[in-house]
């Protein structure tokens, strides 16, 4: 029987030879697939399965099991592509990709999230269970590209898993999306890298040490957002929370705030945000919490949330951050008002070359204002211009004006700007 | 002779039942995928079922064999149609089906304004109409990603499906291009999504309140007059021929190009719409000659620290004080078509700005009062309770700056206009 089989291959193999159906190397246009690169066609009515242009895996389960054990480290780090078409119904199942490996599920359609069903987009819940895999790649990837995922997302790994990153990418008109996504568990996925794409529900990577950090451009965020750090150029965020560890610094470029959102973060961390970033950030009601401190870059100026110090307080230097009563520790560029106070301002302790603060006063009833740089620099006096010291006094009791200083990054605040 | 040619294909096709090659939905060379093919202009294959093995010819085939569908759920469904490149391009004029999502797509870059490689020489359709076979799907759409057409897309409806319109390429430094857009007789197109993709002429949908929106992401460039319901542009150039944009209700640009010198008009249907700009989408337009009309409201982000947007002189002897707000509300007369940065010259008595919590403004808003001249009278500016911030004095010049504070207390003021700076003009 055995024989007989082997005669019918042969006899197979040599006829599809004859019609060209099987070229050196598989071709991978007939029935033998390409050896990295397969095709996931959920409407095909071919029952080989092996993922070849000509016999399609069904599901994207299929495809996930073809890969599911690496032969050998090399295998584990060499990337893996499975290339999905649309489908009458979608895809309606809850794949758990391979471990320990590089692996992309990817699509050349628009991941229409508006249609109900159909095309090229999952319906249910994935998983990654990056966890005793067979061998591990030195980097283990999970790559989703133009594919929008219904459910959830959900990322764990074990302790032998190898360092990991997921990638969630869209390159079509619309961002792929999912339904939300968990990987607050993992501890060596170390980040998360948005393009393009759209998280309906909470994004939730955890806010501790080994938590993974998010990296995003031109993606939306429609809920919370919980992660070691963040780093957003051009994103939306519509959710009311944003949560980053302690210690940590985010950043946010050109980002848009819709919700009310409050972002927390432990002692010392650190809050950065360009102006329009920061703009949108204060018209949309934001507050920080936790001890985060704002940064402003650039310079922001007056589309700074002014600060009132209230009489009689000096502002005082704190866990490495300028702090003040009524916000527990803000960094540079704010506007002081100083009506009818008579506080000392200390400056960022780790400003950057350009970096700026104001501090006006309220005119009448205004006592003068102490500006006490950090130990190790100097300030400009406007009460004898030209000359650096350790104190600055502006404002003579009863009048009212502004002041604003620039740092050289070295060790020395220049004035800028007096009135 | 086409006997022979019969009986020779019923054996090919007998043959490749046998190996299984021809079954349904194999996908493989001669058995295309069920709802991706290909499209190969300079095929030799004679089958032109879009299997990679034996792909359509013309975009014509592919759009014939989705001319209709088979049900709502094949209606709801994308297909999607790969174009490949071919010497000569693609020189015919598509009718893409109405009634369902379909995508013409390529993985090369649409050659600028050249009808060579991937590109279509010729006008698209996009007729979004019933027809003989075709269900309603929820939501209609086309898209057309890294694909130009040279000449024009005109698309229509019969107003019973929604519909959505995506022009978008993934290339870099080339643009796909279109000739020009015409969808201004839609009633149910509701928008028209464009990045990173260039329409060379004009780009018409129409400015009634059933035309559709124009949403133009980074990359998108307009070269042409643009007329929509509204727009909604982040990162978008309008080039040197685009000389008018007409829009039903709102517009907004941030971060957008406007090239100099084109004196361009933007012009509202319905007065006291916001049109609004970020600061340098703001500067470029003016740098470019741009004038609003209709009764359009300018608001900046950011107020006048964004960027001026300035308004018709105070007037020099005011018996009450002069209302002024962002977007105009309540506003005195002459004021109502709001701004940010507010000038008094020439001064004949005491005059009085109040600056109004007019809806528009954001916490963080800025606006400036600036006295221009040595006018022997006072100005004193106001918030919108009534509080006075500051007085520019006699026979002085300077401005004072407001900016909007929100609920936290600043300097006892919440929710209004507080002082965030002042400055005397040398003299």
């Amino acid at each position: 029987m055995n024989q007989n089989r082997s005669v019918a291959d042969a006899r197979y193999k040599k006829l599809r030879a004859l019609i060209g159906m099987e070229g050196p190397g598989g071709g991978g246009g007939g029935g033998s697939p390409l050896s990295r690169f397969r095709f996931i066609d959920g409407g095909t009515a071919g029952t080989l399965f092996n993922g070849a242009i000509s016999e399609p895996y069904k599901t994207v389960g299929q495809f996930c099991a073809a890969f599911a054990n690496a032969a050998s480290v090399a295998d584990a780090s060499a990337l893996v592509v499975g290339e999905i078409t649309p489908s009458l119904a979608g895809y309606a199942e809850n794949p758990a990709f391979p471990a320990y490996r590089l692996i992309e599920l990817r699509a050349n359609a628009e991941p229409i999230f508006q249609i109900p069903a159909g095309g090229a987009t999952l319906d249910g819940n994935a998983t990654w269970p990056n966890a005793a895999g067979a061998h591990a790649a030195t980097l283990a990837i999970l790559s989703l590209h133009n594919i929008s995922i219904s459910g959830s997302l959900t990322c764990t790994d074990d302790a032998g898993a190898p360092p990991s990153e997921l990638l969630l990418s869209g390159d079509e008109a619309t961002p792929a999306s999912v339904g939300s996504l968990d990987a607050h568990t993992t501890a060596h996925l170390s980040t998360v890298t948005l393009w393009n794409f759209a998280v309906s529900g909470a994004c939730n990577l955890g806010s501790t040490a080994s938590s993974a950090n998010l990296v995003a451009d031109l993606s939306l965020f429609q809920a919370a957002v919980t992660a070691n750090s963040i780093v957003a150029t051009g994103c939306t965020f519509a959710g009311n929370a944003l949560t980053v560890r302690a210690g940590s610094t985010s950043t946010f470029e050109g980002c848009t705030f819709v919700g009310t959102p409050t972002l927390t973060g432990g002692a010392g961390s650190i809050v950065q945000m360009d102006w329009a970033s920061y703009y949108s950030f204060c018209a949309a009601g934001g507050a920080l919490a936790g001890g985060a401190a704002f940064q402003i870059i650039p310079y922001a100026g007056f589309l700074s949330v002014p600060s009132h110090v209230a009489a009689g307080t000096n502002v005082v230097a704190s866990a490495g951050q300028a702090a003040y009563p009524g916000q527990a520790a803000t960094g540079n560029n704010l506007i002081f008002d100083l009506t009818g106070a008579q506080p000392s301002y200390a400056t960022n302790p780790a400003p950057v070359a350009g970096e700026r603060f104001r501090c006006k006063s309220g005119g009448v009833g205004q006592t003068s204002l102490v500006l006490t740089p950090e130990g190790g620099k100097t300030i400009e006096d406007p009460s004898n211009p030209g000359t650096q010291s350790a104190v600055a006094v502006h404002f003579a009791a009863g009048n009212g004006g502004s002041i604003e200083y620039q740092y050289d990054g070295v060790s020395a605040w220049y004035l800028v700007a007096t009135v | 002779m086409n006997q022979n040619r019969s009986v020779a294909d019923a054996r090919y096709k007998k043959l490749r039942a046998l190996i299984g090659q021809d079954s349904p939905g194999g996908g493989g060379a001669t058995s295309p995928l069920t709802r991706f093919r290909f499209i190969d202009g300079g095929t030799a294959e004679t089958l032109f079922n879009g299997a990679i093995g034996e792909p359509y010819k013309t975009i014509g085939q592919f759009c014939a064999a989705f001319a209709g569908s088979a049900s709502v759920a094949d209606a709801n469904a994308l297909v999607v149609g790969e174009l490949t490149p071919a010497i000569g391009g693609y020189a015919e004029n598509p009718a893409f089906p109405g009634y369902r999502s379909i995508e013409l797509r390529c993985q090369s870059f649409a050659q600028l304004s050249q009808a060579i490689d991937s590109s279509i020489s010729g006008n698209a359709t996009w007729a979004n109409v019933a027809g003989g076979a075709t269900h309603v799907p929820t939501l209609a759409t086309l898209l057309l990603h890294n694909v130009g057409i040279t000449g024009s897309l005109t698309v229509t409806d019969d107003g019973h499906v929604p519909g959505a319109l995506y022009l978008s390429g993934d290339e870099i430094g080339v643009f796909g291009t279109l000739g020009s857009l015409d969808a201004h007789t839609t009633t149910a197109l509701g928008g028209v999504s464009v990045q990173n993709y260039a329409i060379l002429g004009a780009c018409n949908l129409g400015h009634a309140a059933t035309s559709a929106t124009l949403l133009a992401f980074y990359g998108a460039a307009f070269n042409g007059a643009v007329t929509a319901l509204s727009v909604g542009a982040i990162g978008a150039q309008f080039g040197a021929a685009c000389a008018a944009i007409n829009v039903h209700s709102t517009a907004t640009f941030y971060g957008c190009l406007f090239a100099a010198g084109t004196g361009i008009v933007l012009t509202t249907d319905t007065a006291g719409s916001f049109i609004s700009f970020d600061g340098p989408s703001y500067l470029s337009f003016v740098e470019a000659g741009g004038t609003v009309a209709g009764g359009g409201i300018v608001v900046v982000v950011g107020g006048y620290k964004g960027a001026a947007v300035e308004v018709a002189a105070l007037p020099t002897a005011p018996a009450a004080p002069v209302l002024v707000s962002i977007n105009g509300t309540g506003a005195s007369a002459g004021f109502t078509g709001g701004g940010n940065h507010y000038q008094s010259t020439g001064l004949t008595g005491n005059a009085t700005v109040q600056v109004l919590n007019g809806g528009g403004e954001h916490v963080g808003d800025t606006v400036r009062i600036t006295k221009t001249d040595l006018a022997a009278h006072t100005l004193t500016v106001e918030n919108n309770a009534g509080t006075t911030i500051a007085v520019i004095p006699s026979a002085d010049r300077g401005f004072v700056e407001l900016q909007r504070v929100g609920a936290t207390a600043y300097a006892g003021i919440t929710n209004d206009w507080a002082l965030a700076g002042c400055g005397s003009l040398v003299s």
